[in-house]
């Protein structure tokens, strides 16, 4: 049989590289080390007004991707808002995520849009190039359960989740439990990691190691001092992927603390280092995977119940073990070739 | 490309992508972001942009 071709779609977005960039380039890698055709299609979309949004779409709707060079293509996968917009007879959708500040994020401080009439047309013009992209796919994947949900609230659509391991599977390692919790992730106010610190306050034998830079270090630094708890608090803003797969290996537990996440690689890391998760009752994605008291604890947003929970753990190292080895045992499950294959499957393209 | 052969070619981008908005949920009454569009359409003919611009504009106006 012939190779099948397959254009994977991707927004990007200029002089920066973040996980949704690197997600659709691996996907690519992966459809290709199994033997697919496939390459990557990429449109910017760059956000200086409105409209650009709508514009965006409307360059996806203009293409003829049905056939390219004299060969046809047999399918494309969307990826993000708006590539699926654009039109193929035989189009996936794998979302990993949807434009979320005109969804579940309007009306939070994490979304800029108004009640002003331009704003007010904008999320209904992104509602419609969801329901025309979407609903015209032969079949919608989702990240995760939550991205799924989300769809099914507020548009209608319904959607399966398929997962995937996180990006550097293969290498983690477990190792000997260390003396502090990890924490990963940009020190963003959304992913919340005035939590862990705080949380310190009220686990007092607690060590906290903090990965990830973001406007909110300044903030942090100063928190940690005011709470008494700095000489506790290791900031790490750079490390390569070698010191941290090395950090999660020697980690006694790892915090996830970001609200309602789409899916969140950071617990599928610990888990595969064979740590356990401690995350709140609002993460989202993570809860998908974090189940209190079988692979980890999950307790509501606070530093009291957070550094309640640091208190068992800190106490209680031989029950970490247990939960970080379950953990491990269903991340482990999660590979690409069930990706490839679910995704091939899904166009009719299996081999 | 003599003129008339460019106007026929923005007539039918202008269609075609006329069409496409109005599925992708932009209105008759989004007039500022058809006019942006119809700008960019536009400016494809500098430096008739003006002329073409006029008549861009009315025929996603009478959609």
């Amino acid at each position: 049989m012939k190779s099948p071709r397959v254009l994977v779609l991707a927004v990007q977005s200029p002089f920066s590289e973040g996980g949704a960039e690197r997600h659709v380039r691996r996907l690519t890698e992966e459809l290709s080390r199994r033997g697919a055709e496939a390459d990557l299609l990429t449109i910017p979309l760059i956000e200086r007004e409105r409209f650009d949004l709508v514009r965006s779409a409307l360059a996806w709707r203009g293409l003829n991707l049905s056939e390219i060079a004299g060969r046809s293509v047999d399918a494309v996968i969307a990826t993000r808002f708006p590539s699926y917009a654009a039109r193929h007879d035989n189009k996936i959708v794998w979302l990993i995520h949807q434009y979320r500040q005109a969804y579940d994020q309007f009306g939070t401080s994490y979304s800029d849009f108004t009640s002003s009439a331009e704003d007010r047309r904008t999320r209904e013009a992104i509602a419609e190039i969801d329901r025309v992209g979407l609903s015209e796919a032969r079949r919608v994947f989702a990240n995760s359960a939550n991205v799924a949900a989300r769809l099914r609230k507020y548009n209608g659509i319904s959607s399966e989740p398929l997962y995937h391991p996180p990006p550097l599977v293969g290498r983690y390692r477990t190792g000997a439990a260390g003396d502090y919790a990890l924490a990963v992730g940009r020190l963003d106010a959304w992913k919340r990691p005035e939590l862990p610190v705080a949380a310190l306050a009220y686990a007092p034998a607690a060590r906290l190691v903090l990965v990830g830079r973001g406007p909110e270090e300044e903030r942090l630094m100063r928190l940690a001092r005011e709470s008494g708890v700095a000489d506790r608090v290791e900031f790490r803003p750079r490390v390569d992927e070698e010191a941290l797969i090395d950090l999660y290996a020697k980690a006694r537990l790892v915090l996830v603390t970001a609200a309602d996440e789409d899916l969140g690689y950071v617990p599928l890391e610990a888990f595969l280092s064979g740590k356990a998760v401690l995350t709140t009752d609002d993460a989202g994605g993570p809860l998908e995977f974090v189940r209190d008291g079988e692979t980890g604890f999950v307790v509501p947003p606070t530093p009291e119940a957070m550094g309640a929970a640091l208190r068992v753990a800190w106490e209680k190292p031989e029950t970490l073990a247990l939960l970080g080895e379950r953990g491990r045992r269903e991340a482990e499950r999660l590979n690409w070739d069930d990706v490839v294959s679910t995704l091939l499957s899904a166009a009719g393209l299996s081999r | 490309m003599n003129e008339e052969g460019l106007e026929k070619v923005l007539r039918d981008l202008a269609r075609e992508s006329g069409a496409a908005l109005a599925e992708l949920g932009v209105r008759p009454s989004d007039g500022k972001w058809i006019r942006e569009h119809a700008r960019t359409i536009a400016s494809l003919t500098e430096p008739k942009a003006g002329r073409s611009l006029r008549g861009l504009f009315r025929r996603f106006r009478g959609r």
